[in-house]
């Protein structure tokens, strides 16, 4: 079921309620998860029913962002993981899993705070859970492209043909940073739903100048004792949106000047719970490592110390009388709006 | 002279800097083009113009193979639209007009939204309202197609509040929205809600612009924007002064 009654009744809840941030944190994870979760399993009933599903891998990826098991080893024999394909073929058969092909995607909506949106309103989707504190996002290929279709009638009187849907969607947990100065990163450190669409071995990718790194191909190179190195993952895709910019084939300077906005609001989302002056030491070292990838392009914005120094400043960042620095914009009993 | 004499006289020449290639020249180009289209967002006009000045005449009665004119096009809007923020308007519309006509010779999209967006603010400014609005539309129809620049959305909708079409204003206001959004450029963002805060009270919603006004003053305040929001609360004030029975009696607008 794309949405059960007690996920409805919970986002209804605090829609009403609006002053407790920790609780719509959870009720819009929760719902946001299930209803990837959904559509991942109905998008690979769909490749099954196409006999598209050779690869026990995209099971394999399921299963893991799914479960979110660290113990499993890869056994495809575990009793686990059997009874996850066992409940999946049950939910086909009795008819509760309809299948749901590539091409209709782009017309799924769904239910965030205020309503039900398209699924390419992401964004939408993303702004309410960065707003909530919460380290959730949603990753859909080619949203802008779809939001872009959306104008036809609008501003496009005829002529230009739809856009293909990509069908490849990525839902998890983030690390801290979100940005690099040419692009938006979705720097993965849990998947949660995955579109089976989006290969496992695949451990990064761009879209629309975005830069996508994932966790669950190391997760599963992990089971077969490989190595990996995110950091050099992370490196290759910034390459491919540094020579996008260098080229000029992707205008990014508007990205540029809401850069440091949203590294302060990272900074905030991660002191969400207390963190030492240490913790954040790491912050610090990614948040160099990106500004001097592209060093002509940001050389007036802020330091990081620079943006920490600022929000202490304006008491958003309180330091806790045991040196721990605390962000209070997500406590319960300031209000937020959708 | 000798063979050996010819040689030395060969290797001891002083020999002229070679010229740059055509790929050397065109990343040359956008290197400098991209720098200004990073001060142009932080308001550093007369630095656009000083750069680009001179380089943008330097093209004047050169010919250049199609992919250098392309780059040329977004030089000159580059150019143009700082001089439109130094006063300079008239000049910045004869160079968006150039760059209209290339743009279409060379049917070059990106070059076109651009120059037309540009040209759209000139000729507003100059009181021709019709052909605004035109070149505008134009821009923003060719934009949307390929989910390009947002900005002649964003644009177009500022037309038609000032036309009072306020509904769509208020529609293509949520496209831009939903565009911002999803590129998580946040500073746009903050000015796409404040517009909406002002429609949806020209269309008689005082609910729905508070709503709005709040998520403005929230954002502003989340990414730093203090007087942004002061500005936003200021308005709130003036709302709150004519609909009392619309803020609970214990409402801290500041908080």
């Amino acid at each position: 079921m794309m949405i059960t009654p007690e996920i409805e009744a919970a986002l209804h809840a605090q829609e009403r309620n609006r002053m407790n941030i920790p609780a719509a944190r959870m009720a819009l994870e929760t719902a946001i998860l299930h209803q990837f979760r959904w559509l991942a399993r109905r998008m690979i009933a769909w490749e099954a029913v196409a006999g598209h599903l050779d690869d026990t891998n995209v099971w394999r990826q399921s299963y893991l962002a799914e479960t979110g098991d660290n113990e499993w080893t890869g056994d495809t024999g575990d009793p686990e993981y059997l009874l996850f394909r066992e409940e999946f073929a049950e939910q086909m058969a009795n008819g509760t899993l309809v299948p749901l092909r590539r091409e209709s995607l782009g017309e799924v909506k769904i239910r965030a705070y205020g309503g039900r949106y398209n699924i390419w309103q992401e964004g939408r989707v993303n702004r309410q859970l960065a707003t909530l504190g919460s380290d959730l996002r949603v990753c859909l290929v080619g949203a802008e492209r779809l939001r872009a279709r959306s104008l036809v009638g609008l501003l496009v009187k005829a002529g230009a043909a739809p856009p293909a849907v990509d069908g490849r969607f990525l839902v998890g947990y983030l690390n801290a940073l979100t940005a690099h100065p040419l692009a938006s990163m979705f720097d993965f450190a849990r998947e949660c739903a995955v579109s089976p669409l989006v290969p496992p071995e695949a451990s990064g990718f761009c879209d629309e100048g975005r830069i996508i790194v994932r966790d669950l191909p190391f997760r599963l190179l992990r089971h077969r004792g490989a190595e990996y190195s995110r950091v050099s993952v992370l490196l290759h895709e910034m390459g491919h949106v540094i020579w996008g910019d260098l080229d000029g084939s992707r205008s990014t300077h508007m990205l540029k000047a809401s850069w440091p906005m949203r590294i302060r609001e990272d900074i905030c989302r991660f002191t969400r719970e207390p963190r030492s002056r240490a913790e954040l030491e790491t912050l610090s070292t990614d948040f160099a490592r990106m500004k001097s990838v592209t060093p002509q392009a940001v050389a007036d914005d802020p330091d990081f110390e620079g943006i920490l120094d600022a929000l202490l400043s304006e008491e958003v960042i309180v330091e806790l009388p045991d040196g721990r620095l605390h962000c209070e914009l997500y406590m319960e009993g300031r209000p937020w709006t959708y | 002279m000798g063979l050996g004499d010819k040689i030395r006289s060969l290797f001891s020449r002083k020999r002229e800097p070679e010229p740059p290639s055509a790929d050397e020249f065109r990343t040359a180009l956008q290197q400098t083009i991209r720098l200004s289209q990073i001060d142009l967002e932080r308001r550093r006009y007369a630095e656009v113009a000083k750069r680009l000045e001179p380089l943008v005449a330097a093209f004047e009665g050169r010919s250049f193979d199609a992919e250098t004119e392309r780059i040329t096009v977004s030089a000159r809007s580059t150019l143009a639209a700082a001089l439109f923020e130094l006063h300079r308007v008239e000049e910045a519309m004869d160079i968006l007009e150039g760059c209209v006509a290339t743009a279409r010779r060379l049917e070059s999209r990106e070059g076109l939204i651009t120059a037309l967006h540009e040209l759209a603010l000139c000729y507003r400014n100059q009181g021709m309202q019709a052909e605004a609005i035109a070149a505008c539309e134009e821009s923003a129809g060719l934009a949307a197609i390929d989910g390009e620049d947002v900005m002649p959305l964003y644009t177009l909708a500022i037309f038609r509040f000032e036309e009072e079409r306020f509904e769509e204003a208020r529609d293509l206001l949520e496209h831009a929205r939903d565009a911002y959004e999803n590129r998580h450029e946040l500073v746009p963002l903050g000015r796409v809600f404040n517009e909406l805060f002002l429609v949806t009270y020209a269309l008689n919603d005082p609910v729905r612009a508070i709503e709005y006004a709040r998520k403005s003053i929230e954002l502003k305040l989340q990414i730093g924007d203090q007087a942004g929001a002061q500005t936003t609360i200021r308005n709130l004030m003036v709302i709150r002064a004519q609909h009392p029975e619309l803020f609970p009696d214990d409402d801290d607008l500041s908080n």
